[in-house]
């Protein structure tokens, strides 16, 4: 580490002495020495990047602040719902009747309100819409009569459907006897035989219903008219 | 004073400015040279590691005003001389007589034993005893081999580090050759 810049006299400078000396450099700091120096100065040129290192710490903690609290919030929801589900309250919650019973309470108090609309929902076939339900689902007791109501197009429609079925075999009950009772009287005039239909007339006659038997001589001549007529007094 | 990359004074500005791994490189190149000066200076291990510990320590709080004024080397020998100066004053109540101007210490050292002929050829033998020779010198004196021999200084950079002037550096250097040389035998 000489300089040789810088001449050194002989008095001040021996080299057999220098080589000689450099022969003992063997001498140390022990390492523990240059460890905690070495900290030392690694420590005190750490304070001068702190405020820079807590700044960056801060504005990366604002960075990650928001999807963080996102990711907690869904973890936490879905946590919860899994233990609700496990606990099984989910199901209960979602099988308890209490909705289903007030949407039909208050469809009933709806209901109340207008008796005669109550009476035709009475009127109305009930199993249809009990059978609209499935086997798993609420008792019978809470099946409301909204839902009843509310049964599929397809079901009022077999209601209207049956109804006019009904309706129409009834009329075609109705006609026939209609039908008789026009044909009646000329099929039981047709099924006499010339004398009990003669005598017919006469007893109308007897009775004073003129027209009725003039009327039913007339039907008798067209019927049978060459059947010889007995003679009557006063007919001629 | 034109400075390169890897010169002594480099290192010290960067680490100043933050480089932890300047001062790395600095204290390998520094901590040998500075830590026998203090063994040799003082004679017990102990003491001298405190002293380079409170040097180094002093060196890093310092660092913040570090300016190129002069060798790194001097600077460091410099804390290390006051340092040791301050340890005399603590333990034996007194600066050495060595370190005063005109030392009379230096005509009454007694002249070193002459070696006996069969230790001249043992070159391992030759250096403790250059050692022993070192360590019967006054402070100043040694010092002043020393900081030449370890710290690489100058006449002028000794002068700095310890506080006095060159014409005294010459005069303590002179007689300290004279003592070494006389002891191993090596004396014309």
């Amino acid at each position: 580490m000489n300089d040789p810049s810088h001449p050194h006299d002989w008095e001040f400078h021996d080299e057999a002495v220098s080589d000689l000396y450099r022969a003992t450099r063997d001498s140390e700091p022990p390492a523990w020495l240059d460890q905690q120096i070495l900290a030392a100065a690694q420590t005190a040129v750490t304070p001068s990047s702190a405020p820079a290192l807590a700044r960056s710490r801060r504005r990366s903690a604002r960075f990650w602040a928001m999807p963080v609290a996102l990711a907690a919030t869904i973890i936490m929801a879905v946590g919860m719902v899994r233990l609700t589900w496990e606990a099984g309250e989910w199901d209960a919650r979602m099988d308890r009747p209490m909705q289903t019973s007030s949407l039909a309470e208050s469809a009933a108090e709806a209901d109340a309100a207008r008796p005669e609309r109550r009476e035709r929902e009475a009127a109305k076939p009930q199993p249809a819409a009990t059978l609209s339900l499935p086997a798993s689902a609420s008792p019978t007791i809470t099946a409301p009569a909204r839902m009843m109501r509310m049964a599929p197009p397809s079901v009022r429609g077999e209601e209207e459907r049956m109804s006019d079925e009904q309706r129409l075999r009834n009329i075609l009950q109705t006609k026939p006897a209609t039908r008789d009772e026009d044909t009646k009287r000329p099929q039981q005039q047709t099924d006499r035989s010339p004398e009990e239909w003669l005598a017919h007339i006469a007893r109308l006659r007897q009775q004073g219903r003129i027209a009725e038997a003039q009327a039913s001589f007339e039907e008798f001549r067209r019927r049978y008219p060459h059947y010889p007529l007995p003679i009557e007094e006063g007919t001629d | 004073m034109p400075i390169d990359d890897d010169a002594d004074e480099t290192l010290m500005l960067r680490y100043r400015d933050g480089d932890a791994d300047a001062f790395t490189r600095l204290y390998a190149r520094h901590k040998g040279p500075l830590y026998r000066y203090l063994l040799r200076q003082c004679g017990q291990p102990a003491i001298a590691e405190e002293l380079f510990q409170e040097i180094w320590l002093k060196l890093i709080a310092a660092r913040s005003g570090y300016t190129v004024q002069a060798r790194f080397a001097t600077w460091l020998y410099h804390i290390a001389h006051n340092r040791l100066i301050d340890h005399y004053r603590a333990s034996q109540r007194s600066v050495p007589v060595s370190y005063a101007e005109d030392c009379p210490e230096w005509v009454d050292v007694p002249a070193p034993i002459e070696e006996q002929p069969e230790q001249k050829d043992d070159r391992r033998r030759r250096a403790e005893r250059l050692l022993e020779l070192l360590a019967e010198l006054p402070e100043a004196q040694r010092e002043a081999v020393l900081l030449k021999e370890e710290g690489g200084l100058s006449l002028e950079e000794i002068a700095q580090a310890t506080g006095t002037v060159r014409e005294t550096v010459k005069s303590r250097l002179r007689y300290a050759l004279a003592r070494l040389r006389r002891g191993l035998g090596d004396a014309p």
